[in-house]
């Protein structure tokens, strides 16, 4: 039975984290400085609605969910539609994740969701923090850091020793936005994941990936969404694609209607960015809408 | 606030510093473990593919209504669609039967599987 972790992948994990944790700390201190500048004067004006929602359409955005507030989310990937009429362009069949998010406060997110995607139980920390500040202050940007743990929870090959562990998988994720004006928005999602097991030494645990995505206005209370993420080569099997998706939100208040096109069929970060299969240039593209619907929670304001 | 960020940040480091990071590889870990096709059982390796992968829509409650009236559940009902081929045509995706399984990606089954279920349908299905 060989090393499962060897020391020095464990030095490289725990500086990977030192890092994190240093940039999330020095960052927020820079912004509470802004703060204190704003107070002296005017009113610091935030940018308000960078995206309009927490999600653009698999990935992050740097909305977090209000203090008290709860966020449940149903995303659906229909089948493909090349499969044409026999399969009603592939709404005969579905994939799907039902999520909660849960403002803790106004910059901390808490969330967990369920797919049917490998039957993954996933959960995340979202920290929110740097605010674009449009008047009375200096900050030209949103950003969010993302952590996340998932657990695949299909049965496991029998005649073998199965690890717990080989079923857990790990995110981290910054997520860089500006909102250059009302009628768009842009950011990137520097991104890695890591599966604790892999099929074959010829591939990585720990996947880099870049992402971008945009927000472009249509309509008053509609905008055209965009999202795309490069995975660095030689990282994963060959049989994997990036994934690019392109919708529209539908912004009524409390709820959030989320259409779009994409090749990825999972919606959770450890699915779409390094298992999607399906290539948009075969035309193996999916139906989806993500729906979201707001609650109060934890008491009335 | 200040301190509260630094509570934070402070949180944030252990909690990542905690969490176990594996770094295994399957063909490394399970050094040796080939796709075992000799001595497969229904009541084993088959019937283990089928719980996972086919029974949520061909079981016999829901086989009419999501499962194309296709009923694998027990090995009289299995036997059927052995016999007349359509068991293998669908999980090899020959053409001769819809494929199967059904998904959002429509990705074949394990090829391991697809290999055992072959050999015990060669073997003459046995109900073992």
């Amino acid at each position: 039975m060989p090393e499962r972790l060897t020391t020095k992948n464990r030095e490289m994990n725990k500086l990977i984290c030192i890092l994190f944790a240093l940039l999330v700390v020095t960052v927020s201190q820079a912004q509470d400085d802004d703060e204190l500048a704003g107070l002296l004067d005017e009113p610091v004006v935030y940018a308000q609605k960078t995206f309009y929602s927490s999600r653009i359409v698999n990935s992050h955005t740097t909305e977090s969910i209000e203090k008290k507030v709860l966020d449940f989310r149903i995303n659906h990937r229909f089948g493909d539609v090349s499969e044409g009429y026999d399969n009603f362009f592939g709404l005969d069949n579905a994939a799907m994740r039902l999520s909660f998010d849960h403002g803790i406060t106004d910059k901390i997110t808490l969330g967990i969701g369920r797919s049917t995607f490998q039957k993954t139980v996933d959960g995340f920390a979202k920290y929110k923090f740097l605010s674009q500040i449009e008047e009375n202050g200096n900050m030209p940007i949103s950003a969010a850091y993302i952590a996340g743990i998932t657990m695949n929870t299909e049965k496991a090959p029998q005649g073998r020793t199965n690890y717990f562990s080989s079923r857990i998988g790990y995110l981290h994720q910054l997520v860089v936005a500006r909102k250059f004006n009302n009628g768009f928005s842009a950011q990137i999602m520097p991104t890695v994941i890591h599966h604790n097991l892999i099929d074959s030494s010829k591939y990585n645990n720990d996947v880099f990936s870049m992402g971008i995505g945009f927000k472009k206005k249509i309509l008053p209370s509609i905008t055209l969404n965009i999202e795309y993420f490069w995975v660095a080569p030689n990282q994963i099997s060959d049989q994997f694609v990036d994934p690019l998706s392109i919708g529209i939100d539908i912004n009524t208040g409390w709820h959030t209607f989320q259409l779009h096109l994409t090749n990825a069929t999972g919606t959770f970060e450890q699915a779409a960015i390094t298992q999607t299969t399906n290539k948009w240039s075969k035309g193996n593209i999916h139906f989806g809408f993500n729906l979201s619907r707001e609650f109060q929670a934890g008491g009335f304001h | 606030m200040k301190s509260f960020s630094i509570l934070l940040g402070c949180a944030t480091f252990v909690l990542l510093s905690v969490t176990s990071c594996y770094y295994d590889v399957e063909e490394e870990l399970y050094l040796g473990s080939t796709c075992d096709t000799t001595n497969v059982l229904f009541s084993n390796q088959v019937s283990l593919v089928l719980t996972n992968r086919c029974l949520n829509c061909h079981n016999s409650n829901n086989a009419g209504v999501i499962g194309g009236g296709v009923d694998l559940e027990g090995y009289a009902n299995v036997k059927t669609y052995v016999d007349n081929g359509k068991l293998l045509s669908s999980i090899t995706h020959d053409g001769n039967a819809s494929f199967m399984p059904k998904s959002a990606n429509n990705t074949m089954l394990p090829v391991c599987d697809i290999n055992q279920i072959t050999a015990w349908i060669n073997a003459g299905a046995p109900n073992n």
